[in-house]
């Protein structure tokens, strides 16, 4: 029961800090239509930086998720950049910004270690760096790690939502669902999705952080299936809502976040090596996948078909142009009658 | 005001399917005209609206705008000063937003989309009366999000929406072809009304013949990448249907259609 209940705890503590990176996967994926595989490089280099602010510049620990937000939004940028100016496909942008990034995030190990060598962990404890949870060897006690967690999140959220209030943030969920219309306004279709993946895979990058202290350990692996992670999340949450119109998604995203975190970490019960984790991971996320398609089908049979009111264009020109012995469809047009009169 | 010269355009060029639309083009639209441009598939009269536009580029020639070569000035800086209304009914509004949110939207063209407020409370009422304008019962509807409208009224606030801002010409394309023909109706009156009260300059492109004699100053007929008809103010007004038909008919039959 114990295990359980710790495995419950530890479970929320993931969640919350992965519901932030499911709010920049909201913004890349549903916001954009942009499946950032980014995502997977941009959490450890939060990491990496922020544990180096921490380290060698000795910041604040909430500087520390700050400057792992700024190292995350500048190669978010990147990945709209090759994608909007020169024209890379949005996968494939991802993953080479993503490829980068693990060399990048190794190298900069190496600002920690300050010698020639890099280490793919880095423990908070052993090298006497204190962050959000922890002073030296004292760690926070677990609850009030959940209620910082939690207070982050909601601070995050909140500015979220102000955000796509703004008229910026008006544009950019224009962006995602009517690029002509930007257009018509006046202004570039590209810059918004570069600002979006910015601040995507900014939070992403402070999510990153975020893991490095609340772990207490940056873990350079700590990246990889954070894209399925957070895609699960956002699907979840956002279905699990797709009814309740006044939750916004940013909540549902939070709930998304913690349901899959808490299914994951309770299945490490069962796989105590966390060999299959992986796995476990890709089979959810199919399964998510298939049931919110098979949802969907549902709900579009069930709608009635609109009648559709004609919109073939040749017919109207051959009523109106190309059949002039057809006596009614002269007589429907007065501009004749007026004229002839 | 705005002026097209020499302007050649070919489409899919050094391959089988090449088409040459334009090839020494000239066309000018007058301040205060409301243009209607009619002609058959293929005649390039929506190549003419997407040049002037600027959604694709000549190969050869200059688009002028008061003057001022804006050849190739991006479309989104030249849409600042263009409103701009599309066939397909959702090109020219957010669909996940409200009514309200696309008309904050649309007031706030050509300036800053900084971090202030997206939508005013205070510009409620103004909004509202703009949308009671139309008369199509949308006035208590204005936190309906924008998706669940039918496509006459969409279209008809995409016409607000492209007009609410100052603009030197409305582009019309094929605005009412994707609606049934009792909402094209009142679609175009509502464009005749807002072209006349705002004064604007128009350039429509439709396929339909009757709107093209009815409405606007000027009528142009496309062919084969020519104007082949070309009248304005009372010289237009003395066109009938009958007299376009046969015109169009003859070039009909020439192209074997």
């Amino acid at each position: 029961m114990s295990l359980f209940f710790n495995t419950t705890v530890s479970g929320i503590q993931l969640g919350l800090c992965y519901a932030i990176v499911a709010f920049g996967m909201y913004i890349a994926y549903s916001i954009l239509d942009f499946p950032d595989l980014s995502t997977d490089g941009t959490f450890p280099l939060g990491g990496v930086i922020g544990t180096i602010l921490l380290y060698r510049a000795g910041v604040h620990p909430i500087i520390a998720l700050m400057g792992g937000f700024v190292a995350g939004s500048v190669f978010g940028a990147l990945t709209g950049i090759l994608h909007v100016k020169f024209k890379i496909s949005k996968l494939l942008s991802g993953i080479i910004v993503m490829t980068a990034l693990l060399s990048i995030t190794l190298a900069l190990t190496t600002l920690l270690t300050q010698t020639e060598y890099t280490v793919s962990n880095y423990s908070y404890i052993a090298h006497g760096i204190n962050g959000l949870f922890n002073k030296g060897v004292n760690k926070t006690n677990p609850y009030l790690v959940i209620v910082i967690l939690l207070a982050l999140v909601i601070v995050i959220k909140i500015l979220l939502d102000l955000f796509f209030k703004s008229k910026a943030g008006m544009m950019l969920i224009a962006t995602g669902n009517n690029e002509t219309l930007i257009t018509s306004l006046g202004k570039d279709v590209g810059f918004y999705k570069i600002l979006g993946l910015s601040i995507a895979n900014g939070l992403v990058g402070f999510a990153g952080a975020l893991y490095a202290q609340m772990t207490m350990n940056y873990d350079n692996t700590s990246g990889t299936g954070k894209v399925v992670l957070a895609l699960a999340s956002v699907i979840i949450g956002l279905a699990i809502f797709s009814k309740a119109k006044f939750v916004k998604p940013t909540t549902a995203v939070i709930v998304g976040a913690l349901i899959y975190a808490l299914a994951l970490n309770y299945f490490t019960l069962v796989d105590k090596n966390g060999t299959y984790l992986k796995l476990m991971n890709a089979v959810a996320f199919a399964l998510i996948l298939i049931i919110n398609n098979l949802v969907k089908k549902q709900r579009i049979k069930k709608k009635k078909i609109s009648p559709k009111t004609p919109t073939n264009i040749d017919d109207q020109v051959m009523n109106i142009l190309s059949l002039p012995d057809k006596q009614e469809t002269i007589e429907d047009v007065p501009v004749t009658e007026e004229a002839q009169s | 005001m705005i002026e097209l010269i020499d302007i050649s355009k070919k489409f899919n060029a050094h391959t089988v399917n090449e088409t040459t639309v334009f090839s020494d083009f000239n066309f000018t639209v007058e301040k205060g005209q409301f243009i209607s441009v009619i002609g058959s598939n293929g005649s390039g009269k929506t190549t003419l609206l997407n040049i002037t536009a600027g959604s694709i580029l000549p190969d050869v020639g200059k688009v002028l705008l008061n003057g001022k070569d804006i050849t190739t000035q991006p479309e989104f800086i030249r849409a600042r000063r263009f409103g701009r209304v599309f066939q397909d009914p959702s090109k020219g509004v957010a669909s996940n937003m409200t009514i309200m949110e696309n008309l904050s939207l649309a007031d706030n063209k050509g300036k800053m989309f900084g971090l202030t407020r997206g939508v005013s409370k205070k510009k409620f009422q103004e909004y509202q009366d703009m949308v009671a304008s139309i008369g199509l019962g949308l006035e208590d509807k204005m936190h309906v999000k924008m998706g669940a409208l039918s496509g006459g009224q969409r279209q008809s606030v995409s016409l607000l929406m492209a007009t609410m801002t100052p603009i030197d010409i409305l582009l019309l394309d094929e605005h009412t072809a994707a609606l049934d023909p009792k909402t094209a109706e009142v679609v175009m009156q509502l464009t005749n009304k807002i072209i006349k009260e705002k004064n604007l300059t128009a350039l429509m492109v439709t396929h339909n013949l009757r709107y093209a004699l009815e409405y606007g100053n000027r009528i142009v007929m496309m062919h084969q990448g020519h104007v082949i008809l070309d009248k304005k103010d009372k010289e237009k007004e003395k066109l009938v249907v009958d007299d376009v038909l046969n015109l169009f008919n003859n070039i009909s039959i020439e192209v074997g259609n």
